[in-house]
């Protein structure tokens, strides 16, 4: 019964071969599925990163305005206030709200500022202001990556095949850092 | 799009060019972006041959010794992106420029209609280039001109500012090439009353952007981010030969640096 012994042989060989491919394509998902996954945590440690920056410059940028401007309490507390709210943060969502609580008390203290000429043309200000300026614009850029790749993440873990993998890994949807872009807009004022 | 998924797709893994898909309606349509022509890349037409010259022999002196490079680029609008940091941040990426290994680029971008000037500086001159002193580059080296509508001189002076900064961090002596630094300078003297909290912020300045390098790379673990930013212009340029570049038949392209969102903005 030669033939049947084939058979036999050919069909364990297709099991085989069979497991093997299942095994990699296992793994292959896996890897992938986890590199995304950390891909998003990096680029949050970014978004966090920058954050930290700006509040790392906040101290500066309040002295060097105190000194000029001491009697405008109500701005420098509400930024003491979000600062706070902003380190304490626990989640993208808790983080998105301290992020626009800060972006709005930013705009009125650049509005206040505004009254005190000498701290206008202030030579530390002007580059306090540069880098409060750019590192709001690091934190527009790793916010905006953040974003593409959750995106990425989100989408991938919902598709087929992926998701049958995701739930076992214990994957589920990120959060976007999302922002109410109207914050950041510096309202009107005339001192005439 | 177009641009840098043939570019780009046959060094990806199928993974990425999924993340490409995904990724890219949400951070605004690349091929608005043009593709360089060399170091200076008058999009607009204002500067002169000569000024071309000089700022070419400048940025040439800074790549040769440093190994970082500098563009200069003047275009009609930043138009469609919605300011000059995303549009600066954007063509930056795309460029790569500065070199790969240590991402050091810094861009002069010029929009006409908007009357807008730009600095945009890479994650490895972050350092050397905060963005006080980027700003104090462009109030006292370049809008003076501008605000004279000579812009060739104008883009100079900020060439030779950032050359000169370059040049001190990398201790080499490019005063000959035209490398300067502007008078009152980015750092502060010893007599300003904020003299302490300034270099305060210097310390504060090199600790995040350390921080941020070693952070940076688990963004793109497994992803190839080259392949995506800098690296897919470079691989473009060297697959394809010239074809398609306007008036630099030699130019290969940048380095593939990359960028953040650092620098400073001013307009006039």
């Amino acid at each position: 019964m030669a033939k049947k012994a084939t058979t036999v042989l050919i069909a364990g060989a297709v099991i085989v071969l069979m497991l093997i491919g299942g095994i990699a394509w296992y793994v292959g998902q896996r890897n992938s599925l986890i590199a995304l996954d950390e891909s998003v945590n990096g680029a949050w440690s970014e978004v966090d990163n920058q954050l930290q920056r700006r509040s790392d410059l906040i101290p500066n940028l309040v002295s060097t305005v105190q000194g000029f401007a001491s009697q405008e309490q109500q701005v420098f507390s509400d930024i003491a206030d979000a600062r706070a709210r902003l380190a304490g943060a626990q989640t993208v969502s808790e983080t998105a709200e301290g992020y626009e609580r800060m972006e709005s008390a930013l705009s009125r203290l650049l509005v206040v500022v505004e009254a005190y000429p000498e701290l206008r043309s202030n030579q530390n200000f002007l580059r306090l202001q540069d880098e409060l300026a750019g590192t709001e614009n690091r934190v527009a850029v790793a916010r905006q990556r953040y974003n593409s790749s959750v995106q990425t993440y989100n989408a991938r873990i919902r598709m087929f095949p992926a998701s049958l993998l995701a739930g076992s890994l214990g994957m589920t949807a990120r959060e976007y850092f999302e922002v109410d872009e109207s914050v950041r807009t510096v309202p009107e004022v005339n001192f005439d | 799009m177009s641009v840098f998924a043939t570019a780009s797709l046959p060094r990806l893994r199928a993974g990425m060019a999924l993340i490409l898909l995904i990724a890219v309606p949400l951070t605004v349509m690349a091929q608005e972006l043009p593709s360089p022509t060399g170091y200076v890349n008058d999009f607009v037409g204002v500067i002169s041959a000569e000024d071309t010259t000089q700022i070419e022999a400048v940025i040439q002196a800074v790549q040769s010794a440093t190994g970082a490079e500098i563009a200069v680029v003047t275009v009609p609008s930043y138009e469609p992106y919605g300011s000059i940091e995303q549009f600066g941040v954007a063509l930056a990426e795309k460029w790569g420029v500065g070199a790969e290994a240590d991402d050091s680029g810094a861009i002069l971008i010029l929009a006409m209609q908007e009357r807008q000037v730009r600095i945009e500086v890479g994650y490895g001159l972050e350092g050397i280039l905060p963005d006080g002193r980027v700003g104090a580059i462009l109030d006292e080296m370049v809008l003076p001109s501008f605000r004279e509508g000579d812009w060739g001189a104008g883009m100079l002076g900020g060439v030779q500012g950032l050359a000169g900064y370059i040049a001190e961090e990398y201790d080499v002596d490019l005063a000959a090439q035209g490398a300067r630094t502007p008078q009152a300078g980015g750092a502060s003297s010893g007599a300003s009353p904020f003299g302490s909290a300034a270099e305060l912020l210097w310390v504060l300045m090199v600790f995040s952007v350390v921080g941020g390098r070693f952070l940076w790379p688990l963004l793109f673990i497994g992803a190839g981010r080259r392949g995506y930013y800098g690296g897919g212009f470079g691989a473009a340029t060297r697959g394809r030969g010239s074809t398609g570049f306007g008036s630099g038949p030699s130019f290969g392209g940048f380095g593939g640096g990359g960028f953040g969102g650092g620098g400073a903005s001013r307009g006039f």
